[in-house]
């Protein structure tokens, strides 16, 4: 099996990694940024239901040209 | 470019007030530009400090706040392309979430604030550097078909199919508490066999990884179940050999895997 982050991948397994995770900095030397957890909050909220939203037929050209510039980036590596 | 001013080259870095937003650290040998730009069409730049190096673009940490959840949506792929750049020419990297900002303050730059964390942290970084070199963070989820395990438990389970007899033979409220009472023991059930497989599992993937992080199980699509969600940090050469025993596991029909990245070392730094 090869591991995959085409098709299959989904803007959730980015947001699992970027939202919550990775270095931390100082407390005190990054800027708290207000809307970032709120931005979490909305981005995941938007992503839960994006299965439901493309077996419907919405955001069907938003999910293509996610999926495209994800794919553009497997390609560069 | 929204008002945000790119740089002309590297150097000028220390004369950026507004705030610079953080991608990544990693060693190996800098390169002054990446070829991806960065959020809002900014040119992202490497500051090299002592034998290290951060990814970088000028942002005030206001210009990040004010966008809407689409532009937002489309950041964090962005942010994950630079990500991957560097991670094509870099030796190792540490990658820093989304949304890391520094701006001045007390007088100091950003980017001397960012020097000064570096320096101070160094030897940690290195360490944090070494611990992940040479390998990748992979994503493992397995469902489980919950309906087919469902079924093969009530033919199988002798307590099951007491109940079962019972709300055939009972009155209408008599067999409602049956029921109740059978699909809590069946959940049960489901439960304990998925603990059973996970660490079968578990145990299996531990042989080629060489950490692993056990993340929440999310709610998967009806008749599915997930009961593992897994990342791990795995060296190059385990990859493969990873793949086929996640292969082994699909070939059961009771399963499915997904199996994701390779991801920057985003949970193990």
């Amino acid at each position: 099996m090869e591991p995959t982050r085409e098709v299959k991948t989904t803007l959730t397994d980015v947001l699992d990694r970027l939202l919550d995770k990775g270095l931390v900095l100082n407390a005190d030397l990054v800027i708290t940024v207000a809307g970032i957890p709120l931005v979490a909050i909305s981005l995941r909220a938007a992503v839960a239901g994006m299965e439901t939203m493309l077996k419907y037929g919405v955001m069907e050209d938003w999910d293509k040209s996610i999926r495209g510039l994800n794919k553009e980036a497997i390609c560069q590596r | 470019m929204n008002g945000i001013n790119a740089l002309k080259n590297p150097e000028d870095a220390y004369c950026v007030e507004e705030g610079i937003y953080v991608y990544c650290i990693a060693d190996g040998e800098a390169f002054p530009f990446l070829k991806n730009k960065g959020l809002g069409g900014c040119d992202v730049w490497t500051y090299k400090c002592m034998d290290l190096f951060a990814v970088l673009q000028n942002c005030p940490a206001e210009y990040l706040t004010k966008k809407d959840e689409e532009t937002l949506k489309a950041w964090v792929l962005i942010h994950q392309k630079v990500i991957d750049e560097v991670s094509g020419k870099s030796g190792a990297l540490l990658p820093f979430g989304f949304g890391k900002v520094l701006n001045k303050r007390e007088g100091i730059t950003p980017v001397e604030s960012l020097k000064n964390w570096i320096e101070q942290n160094h030897q940690s970084l290195k360490e944090k550097l070494e611990r992940v070199r040479g390998k990748d963070e992979y994503g493992i989820q397995v469902f489980l078909d919950a309906s087919g395990i469902q079924a093969e438990l009530a033919e199988n389970s002798i307590e099951i199919a007491r109940i079962k007899n019972a709300i055939a033979s009972s009155s209408e409220g008599m067999a409602f508490l049956y029921q109740e009472k059978l699909s809590r023991l069946v959940s049960a059930e489901l439960e304990r066999k998925a603990c059973e497989f996970f660490s079968i599992f578990y145990s299996n993937i531990k042989e080629f990884a060489d950490e692993i992080k056990m993340e929440s199980t999310k709610n998967s699509a009806p008749g599915k179940k997930m009961i593992m969600n897994l990342s791990c940090l795995v060296s190059k050469e385990q990859v493969q050999l990873l793949g086929y025993l996640l292969e082994d596991i699909e070939k059961d029909e009771r399963f499915n895997v997904r199996f994701t990245g390779p991801w920057a070392p985003y949970s193990f730094v």
